[in-house]
């Protein structure tokens, strides 16, 4: 088709030669038909030298999975396997929007020979999880003279997932392994005491002990019956729970409740499973969900981490129907941890809670509170501000009649802001595990 | 030595403007510059502000008289007297209305016809400088900025003063004034026929201009891009050594404030303003240090990985070959130039063509009785249109022939 510049010499060559007509110029009319015919004369050729089936284009990633504000090297290689040369070819490769481009650039503007093959890269950041996809690859073609362009798309497609930031994961390794003595020893026990083969103190005999644990050395110093004391340690089976519902999203997006839930979920299932913990995993919204039973080790991280990844929140939370999914599949006694903001219909939570115990399993609810959350650090007018407290109060005032519905049947509310979510989730769990909640 | 190819062209280009400008400016009678008095375009501007005011002064006295002659209609109470009357009361009332603020109307005399006249022979005359000066701007800027736009501008710009002269049979380039006829009726035209060279002229100063930019298109971004990418990776290197000092400075605190409060309530004060001003800008900071470090590390680990990284990430891989564009562009130009004086000598002399073909003689006899327009038009209509509508066939043959194949979304796997 005429580019803007083919329009205006056609234009120009047309008034051109009605004006040699009118004033009976023959300079006129000869410059009117030279720019006519020279913007329309090329046409054919121009066509027939498209590359309609000989433009190959590659796209080279350097990862196909990478964290949250990893780098990405992109490299676009097109090759014009046809016999014509393409005077003058405008590559546009496109990327997710929300990536951004650090290093290089996305576009060209170059020629392209027979049997030519033209290599350029860029770099880019991801800033958020998830599954984003790349292409296509958009083609301007023109004439020398940009008197025509044709549009093409490249039709190549690269799907890429991005992890969640493990920058605190990473931290906790990095601490455990300057310490070489294993993982935070001493805090994380699961304490059975009399059981086991680690020896902890002595204490006073009660009635009902084991004769054979009497310490006889130190009951003639004490002249009292002293028991010696054993512990062992004892895993859990532990089941995160989280809400991936459209108000988990709400927020700048980088820093939504989503977010903090999903690395809090991660930071905790690292923990627990280098602790041998089974840990699981169910996201769940009216829409979509994905599930995870119970297990350990580096393989089961790493498929937690994909899931992670893949989240999209959506629909709302109804912890009802998610936990009559789990009854059939997590028939053991487990711990359960529920991310959610309590942002759903509150009678389908209480019957969910109700439905956690009638199972005779553990939970305690995390809370990502809304407010703190959504307006850290945006300026607030007065009034937006009124409001913003009406708000608050009206949540903490549903919170708190839930907690007392909740703690009926010995289930706890914790809300956590985005500064306290992580160590407020692992201490809830050293609690738990310190508590011998769902042992294996 | 892109720079330098890119200063040659823009050279030729110059050349051709100058060429062209040069032409025109001297095809044209000398009389259009107005330049007998001290100033050429002052006295332009004069004449077309006194038509201006003339002509407004016209426009003025003639509603005012339309408007008296339909009031004294509709009322029947005021004979033809009194509407002269009145037309020349309100006359005189606006004359003096604006010879208090030092204007004067029209002076009475002239037919309100040649006012009009003399308004359109100053806006003319002050057209040529108008243009000139767009011209002259235009071709500069373009000159500078390499824009295709700008080029077309003062293309068209230097038409209209060739329209303009022509219209006003001003424009002397010889052969173009008699020219409903070929020089003769030979087959072949001579190159030195002053008419074709100033069509050619324009025309190749129109090619050279866009075959600038084409080349700047090419060349420029891949040098600008090379040498910003070369800055931002000593900037990384650079600040990626940076160390960000730990903060341990305090926020001063007025003494006034120090008073008012107490000793622990200042303290308490001041490290919620610590934490709150001066940690955030302090972890911002510190974090920003953190990703340049990180982006450094990654660009070396990449370079040393991948050899060609550098060159991609330049695009110095994908520059073009300036011989090879040069020779191909001078090859396609020459091959265009020749087409396009074939097909219209075709147009303007179509009697030797059909001659040449042995056309019928009576379809020669019905040439011959035509004027050069309708001759022209004759083979020029059909021939322009033939070329689009032959790339619409090829166009669609094509995109017929290629099947659409499937988008390839390959998945993520394990």
């Amino acid at each position: 088709m005429f580019s803007e510049r083919g329009r205006t010499v056609l234009l120009i060559g047309i008034f051109i030669l009605v004006s040699g007509f009118a004033f009976t110029n023959f300079v006129l009319v000869i410059l009117g038909i030279f720019l006519i015919i020279g913007s329309v004369a090329s046409s054919p050729f121009f066509h027939l030298t498209m590359p309609v089936e000989t433009l190959e284009v590659t796209r080279e990633i350097d990862k196909r999975k990478i964290f949250q504000d990893d780098f990405l090297h992109v490299k676009l290689i097109v090759k014009n396997s046809g016999s014509h040369r393409i005077d003058s070819i405008d590559i546009f490769d496109v990327y997710p929007e929300i990536f951004r481009l650090v290093l290089g650039q996305n576009r060209i503007r170059t020629r392209i020979d027979p049997n030519q093959e033209i290599k350029f890269s860029y770099i880019l950041q991801a800033p958020l999880r998830g599954k984003f996809t790349f292409g296509p690859t958009k083609f301007q073609i023109y004439d020398r003279l940009e008197f025509r362009f044709e549009e093409m798309s490249g039709e190549n497609f690269e799907e890429l997932l991005i992890y969640p930031n493990v920058e605190e994961v990473r931290i906790m390794e990095s601490l455990a392994k300057k310490r070489r003595v294993g993982h935070m020893f001493g805090i994380h026990k699961t304490r059975q005491m009399s059981l086991g083969t680690d020896f902890t103190g002595i204490r006073k005999y009660e009635v009902g002990d084991e004769y054979r644990r009497i310490d006889w050395k130190a009951s003639a110093r004490t002249q009292k019956l002293m028991m010696r004391q054993y512990e062992t340690e004892r895993n859990i089976r532990m089941f995160i729970i989280l809400d991936i519902g459209a108000t988990m999203a709400a927020g700048r997006p980088e820093n939504s409740k989503l977010e903090a839930a999903i690395r809090a979920a991660l930071m905790l299932a690292k923990m627990a499973m280098e602790r041998k913990d089974h840990v699981g995993l169910l996201s769940w919204s009216t829409k979509q969900h994905s599930f995870l039973k119970p297990g350990l080790g580096d393989a089961h991280y790493y498929r937690m981490l994909d899931l992670l990844a893949e989240i999209s929140p959506g629909g709302e939370f109804d912890l009802t129907t998610a936990i009559e999914y789990l009854a059939p599949r997590v028939t053991q006694q487990s711990f359960f941890v529920i991310i959610t903001d309590l942002e759903s219909n509150r009678k389908r939570l209480e019957k969910g809670v109700k439905l956690i115990r009638g199972y005779k399993h553990n939970a305690i609810i995390v809370r990502p509170f809304g407010p703190w959350f959504e307006i850290e650090e945006i300026y607030l007018s007065p009034v937006e501000r009124a409001i913003g407290e009406a708000i608050v109060h009206r949540l903490l005032e549903e919170q708190s009649q839930l907690s007392k519905s909740f703690q009926r049947v010995g289930v706890t509310i914790v809300p956590v802001g985005p500064g306290d979510f992580l160590p407020t989730v692992l201490s809830e769990y050293l609690k738990a595990k310190k508590r011998s909640i769902a042992v294996i | 030595m892109t720079r330098y190819i890119l200063w040659v062209l823009r050279g030729i280009a110059v050349a051709a403007f100058i060429a062209f400008a040069a032409i025109i400016l001297m095809s044209l009678n000398p009389l259009v510059w107005r330049i007998a008095g001290p100033s050429g375009i002052f006295t332009a501007l004069v004449d077309f502000a006194v038509g201006l005011r003339n002509v407004l002064t016209l426009l003025i006295i003639s509603f005012i008289e339309l408007a008296a002659a339909v009031s004294a209609y509709i009322t029947g109470f005021l004979t033809q007297q009194d509407a002269a009357g009145l037309v020349t009361f309100f006359r005189d009332a606006i004359t003096a209305y604006f010879q208090a603020f030092g204007f004067s109307l029209a002076p009475a005399g002239l037919p309100p016809f040649d006012y009009v006249i003399i308004f359109l022979l100053s806006f003319y005359f002050l057209s040529f400088w108008i243009l000139l000066i767009i011209a002259i701007i235009a071709g500069v800027t373009s000159f500078l900025r390499v824009s295709g736009r700008l080029a077309s501008l003062c293309f068209i710009s230097m038409i209209g003063l060739a329209i303009l002269g022509a219209a006003g049979i001003v424009l002397n380039i010889p052969g173009s004034e008699n020219g409903y006829f070929l020089p003769s009726a030979e087959f072949i035209w001579p190159l030195s026929w002053p008419v074709l060279l100033v069509a050619l002229v324009g025309f190749i100063y129109l090619e050279a201009s866009y075959q600038v930019v084409y080349f700047y298109s090419l060349l420029e971004p891949v040098t600008v891009r090379e040498e910003q990418l070369r800055r931002q990776i000593t900037q990384l290197h650079t600040d990626a050594q940076r160390q960000v000092p730990v903060q341990t400075e305090e926020v001063p605190v007025p003494k006034a404030l120090q008073r008012m409060l107490g000793s622990d309530a200042f303290r308490l004060m001041r490290q919620v303003i610590e934490r709150k001003l001066l940690r955030r800008e302090w972890l911002v900071e510190l974090k920003d240090a953190h990703e340049v470090r990180r982006l450094n590390r990654f660009v070396t680990r990449l370079f040393r990985e991948d050899p060609e990284a550098e060159a991609t990430l330049t695009a110095r891989a994908s520059t073009p070959s300036i011989y090879r564009m040069t020779v191909l562009s001078i090859s396609s130009s020459a091959i265009g130039f020749i087409f396009v004086l074939l097909i219209a000598y075709i147009c303007i002399n179509p009697l030797a063509f059909l001659t040449l073909l042995n056309a019928p003689p009576i379809i020669i006899e019905s040439i011959e009785l035509l004027f050069l327009p309708e001759k022209t038009l004759l083979f020029l209509v059909p021939l322009a249109l033939l070329f689009p509508l032959a790339a619409s066939i090829i166009g669609y043959i094509r995109q017929r022939r290629a099947q659409p194949a499937e988008p390839t979304r390959p998945t993520i796997t394990q």
